[in-house]
């Protein structure tokens, strides 16, 4: 975000990754995958948690080794939108579900 | 055969009664009279050429002018049309039937949110943001026609609805299941739906235009914290658009698919739920209107400081406001459906919330007081629009604390409290807002000054209007008058208070005429008063550093910045000669009408379920883009020479 | 990269404006999963989670997505280093998996309509079918832009505008896997449980 001169260059590019990057995000992701298709299927664990958890990890895993988030020295205006956007849909979905949710127990019941 | 080409469509679309007819002929004649005079005058090259093919932010800005203008008559009409037989229909049915009426209220919301009120934010948009940031135009040129065609298509789609079919009659909003197909089995809420749809995905695509504007063109030395508070307003705006806007997208398109596939997301049986509409509709709705007030308090915050020949008060503090209030308007939508039955504690979550959101806009009133404090005031047009947002957007921010209290609005949640709460603060706030900034900006953007005198005229005509209009419905809703009603029995005792209202349209439509006649004479009188120095007003910012009207290319030499109320800082210092360089502009294009005109084809298909249009139209779409995008030829070289002689033309002054 | 781009200020505003409407579009999935995640237990009589979801297919699709995210990613590191015939090759196999992806969910959608659990038998399926069916939505247009891209590219070799629009269908694409993530975790592994 250089302010003084938003037309710099001194800035490293952002998206620039290399193949290291890649390799490790694939088998990381791999990993994260097949762990929560087996743990379905094997049964290991009771609740989403597990699921879930492995869903995060993979999501860290792809945007710092696929999409390269946070690489640049440098803060982004990019990692600003992003971490904006995480804040607005964590409100939304967390506030319609409580809202909804709220809404169903107390007598509008459409869910089971 | 005849239902797969002409699918819903059969002559009964056209048949309406006599008012409607009269409104469909009279919107006719306009546009022969209209088709006339360019052929006449032979304007069509023109027309094409400077217009519709434009790419240039301020030629798009005077578009969505004119739309807005047109849509705010359209919008004022169904307005008198509703006072009317409301101070009628005291023990009778009055003149309108119920289901007109409906449609009425539906078309008058719609109309005056989406093309009177989004118009007039991408308008100030893109008339002032590029100049007050030293830019040439905005980053995506191209993208900016886009946004502005397909928001003339949702305008056209609105007044399309009045000769073919009609309107949705469920409210600007059209809750289901209402709205549903079981219960508004015709095209009307599909009217509504591709309205609104249609312009939101525009709006979508100037929230991110302009919020990559902002942030990436500016010119240099000017910082963020060096910003006009007018662009921080609008990259405010500009946020709420982006992360708001999808969720509008989303509910209607999730309607849509309950109408046109049968789905089951809001509908009462096979398990949907009409309340997830509600919730997630009113999650971009309070954003929204964030949306369109925001802007306006930018405008203030420029008009202000050059009325009062002082700097603005507390720019951090403005700054630190706007940003709050972007904030917590995503963290308030409850309290537009209180009632609807969520725990008290959820309810006093929401309502605190949003009776914080009233800080952050006292701190800016506070600061635009204590600007004019000990200032050098004048009270030209512009500051007297402000005088009166003060008293009635305090008014309607006042009633919005009340209402934010759920016992308070369990007793006037939807009567006409409600709706007087809102105009107060939407039209003292953003409509008064935008009068302000349109008598403020018009020198710069034409070249010439409005006539102050018919200025003042309409503004004192709209300020006595607007309080014969909406005081009376506050008393109305606390005596339990709900809104939308088009009678009422005689014995509740409503009907002079109606009378009133209906008084107050009237003084309103005066004031209208008095601005159409103000328009006109200025016109007339352009010669004697032509802008010639750019800054009429003494300005502060770099707008009225270049000529009225500006050159196409805004700036000859980009400017370089060095604190706040830049121009201000540069008028007092001596100017330099200035060095003259090539610069690159995109060139015009016809893609983004023709990109419009396959969306209109698009949604028209879906409203009048011609299965064979559609998959052409969603062909033409994707084709014209990809045309569009491999076009690698998209701007041109204006040449240094060039750019001198066109300076020594206009001359440039210091 | 230096030496494929000139206009650095047009490349890098268009890549920060494409990422800030990916934004948006994660806005609109997020309201996606909220219905899916209230509506899901909805199903009318009609078949539940349990009773729908095949693993096996979801995993080979996951695979495919996962591996495509991979491929491209590969594609755009030769594009960087201006080898343009090992680019295409790259995008070709990403367009492969891609379209194996959209085939495969295809036939697991034609097989719920024929058996008569469309969108139209209750809350739960229509708000599976339309999460889903977004996603697939989204695939198959970022399967029309790598043709496109593809052709281009073929064409024009590799200029800065070639590159430019590699590297947003680059990031394009990563996305589309990143909502599968959640898809295939709170859609099937959730409900397969």
């Amino acid at each position: 975000m250089s302010d003084n001169i938003p037309n710099s260059e001194e800035n490293e590019e952002e998206w620039e990754g290399d193949l290291k990057s890649y390799i490790i995000g694939f088998v990381l992701s791999l990993l994260f995958t097949g762990t929560a298709f087996l743990s379905v299927i094997k049964n290991w664990v009771e609740g989403s948690g597990l699921i879930v958890t492995l869903a995060l990890l993979q999501f860290v895993t792809q945007l710092i080794y696929f999409l390269h988030l946070g690489k640049t020295p440098k803060a982004s205006w990019s990692m600003v939108v992003f971490w904006f956007m995480l804040l607005i849909v964590i409100i939304v979905v967390l506030g319609s579900l409580w809202i909804m949710l709220n809404l169903n127990e107390r007598g509008m019941s459409w869910m089971k | 055969m005849k239902e797969f080409i002409f699918g819903r469509l059969t002559l009964d679309a056209f048949k309406h009664d006599m008012i409607e007819y009269g409104a469909g002929v009279s919107m006719g004649l306009v546009a022969i009279l209209v088709i006339y005079l360019l052929t006449v005058k032979k304007k069509w090259g023109w027309l094409w050429h400077e217009w519709i093919t434009t790419v240039d932010a301020k030629k798009i800005g005077v578009m969505y002018i004119v739309v807005l203008l047109i849509m705010l008559i359209k919008g004022l009409i169904d307005a008198l049309m509703m006072r009317a037989q409301q101070a009628i229909a005291s023990g009778n049915q009055g003149y309108l039937g119920s289901e007109h009426f409906q449609q009425i209220f539906s078309a008058h919301g719609t109309t005056m949110i989406f093309f009177v009120g989004m118009g007039a934010v991408f308008a100030l948009f893109n008339l002032v943001v590029p100049l007050q940031i030293g830019a040439r135009d905005v980053a995506f040129p191209f993208l900016n026609a886009v946004s502005f065609w397909l928001f003339a298509m949702g305008a056209l789609f609105l007044n399309l609805s009045l000769v073919m079919g009609n309107f949705g009659g469920a409210g600007w909003l059209s809750y289901p299941p209402l709205s549903g197909i079981e219960y508004s089995p015709g095209v009307g809420i599909d009217y509504w739906n591709w309205t609104v749809q249609i312009a939101g995905v525009g709006s979508l695509f100037s929230g991110i235009n302009f919020f990559v504007t902002i942030l990436r063109m500016r010119c240099p030395g000017m910082t963020l914290m060096r910003m006009p508070v007018f662009v921080w307003a609008c990259l405010g705006t500009a946020v709420l658009i982006i992360f708001a806007f999808p969720i509008l997208t989303m509910s209607l398109a999730l309607l849509t698919l309950d109408r046109i596939m049968g789905m089951h997301f809001f509908t009462s049986d096979f398990g949907g739920n009409p309340m997830l509409y509600v919730n997630l509709i009113w999650a971009w709705g309070h954003p929204e209107v964030y949306i369109l007030v925001l802007p306006v308090f930018g405008v203030y915050s420029e008009i202000i400081p050059t009325f009062s020949k002082k700097r603005l008060f507390g720019y951090h503090s403005m700054v630190w406001a706007i940003i709050a209030i972007a904030f917590l308007s995503f963290i308030v939508w409850l309290h537009h459906f209180f009632t609807m039955g969520a725990s008290p504690g959820i309810n006093s979550f929401f309502s605190i919330m949003t009776m914080a959101i009233a800080i952050p806009t006292g701190v800016k009133i506070f600061n635009w007081l204590f600007t004019q404090c000990r200032g050098r005031l004048t009270f030209a047009t512009p500051m007297l629009w402000f005088l009166a947002f003060i008293l009635i957007f305090t008014i309607g921010g006042l009633t919005g604390v009340l209402l934010s209290i759920p016992p308070v609005d369990f007793q006037v949640h939807n009567s006409l409290f409600l709706i007087a709460h809102f105009h107060s603060v939407i039209i003292g706030g953003v409509l008064f807002g935008f009068f302000s900034a349109f008598a403020y900006w018009f020198p710069k953007v034409t070249g010439f000054m409005l006539n102050e005198k018919l200025g003042k005229w309409a503004f004192w005509l709209w300020f006595v209007g607007f309080m014969l209009a909406f005081m009376p419905l506050y008393a109305l809703g606390l005596m339990g008058a709900t809104r939308r009603l088009d009678h009422y029995a005689a014995d509740t005792g409503w009907q002079p208070f109606f009378i009133i209202a209906a008084i107050g349209g009237l003084v309103i439509a005066a004031a209208i005429g008095c601005q159409v006649l103000q328009f006109i004479v200025s016109i007339k009188q352009r010669k004697s008063n032509r802008d010639l120095t750019g800054d009429p007003w003494d300005g502060r910012t770099l707008e009225w550093s270049i000529s009225s009207p500006p050159p196409f290319y805004n700036f000859a030499v980009t400017p370089t910045v060095e604190e706040r109320d830049a121009w201000w800082e540069m008028k007092h210092k001596p100017k330099e000669k200035p060095v003259y360089k090539d610069i690159h502009l995109p060139k015009n294009t016809s893609m983004g009408f023709w990109i419009g005109v396959a969306g209109f084809f698009f949604a028209f298909s879906l409203i009048w379920s011609l299965y064979w249009l559609l998959p052409l139209s969603i062909i033409a779409i994707v084709t014209l883009a990809i045309i569009r995008l491999s076009d690698e030829e998209v701007e041109y070289t204006l040449k240094a020479e060039e750019i001198e002689k066109l300076e020594a033309q206009h001359g440039t002054h210091s | 990269m230096e030496h494929i781009v000139k206009d650095h200020e047009l490349y890098r505003k268009t890549v920060f404006g494409f990422w800030v409407y990916l934004m948006t579009d994660s806005i609109l999935f997020s309201v996606l999963f909220v219905c899916y995640i209230l509506l899901h237990t909805s199903n009318f009589g009609g078949p539940t989670t349990h009773e729908l979801y095949s693993l096996r297919l979801v995993f080979a699709e996951t695979m495919v997505l996962l591996t495509s995210s991979f491929t491209i990613g590969i594609a755009r590191l030769y594009a960087s280093r201006q080898l343009v015939r090992q680019t295409l090759i790259w995008l070709g196999i990403t367009f492969l998996l891609g379209l194996s992806f959209v085939v495969m969910e295809g036939t697991e959608f034609t097989q719920l309509v024929l058996e008569g659990n469309s969108w139209k038998r209750s809350a739960f399926l229509s708000s599976y079918f339309t999460l889903v069916g977004t996603h697939g939505i989204h695939v198959s247009f970022g399967l029309i832009w790598i043709i496109f891209t593809f052709v281009l590219l073929a064409k024009r070799g590799m200029n800065e505008h070639n590159f430019r629009r590699l590297t947003t269908l680059g990031i394009f694409w990563h996305f589309l896997d990143l909502v599968w993530i959640f898809l295939f975790s709170i859609v099937y592994l959730m409900g397969a449980k």
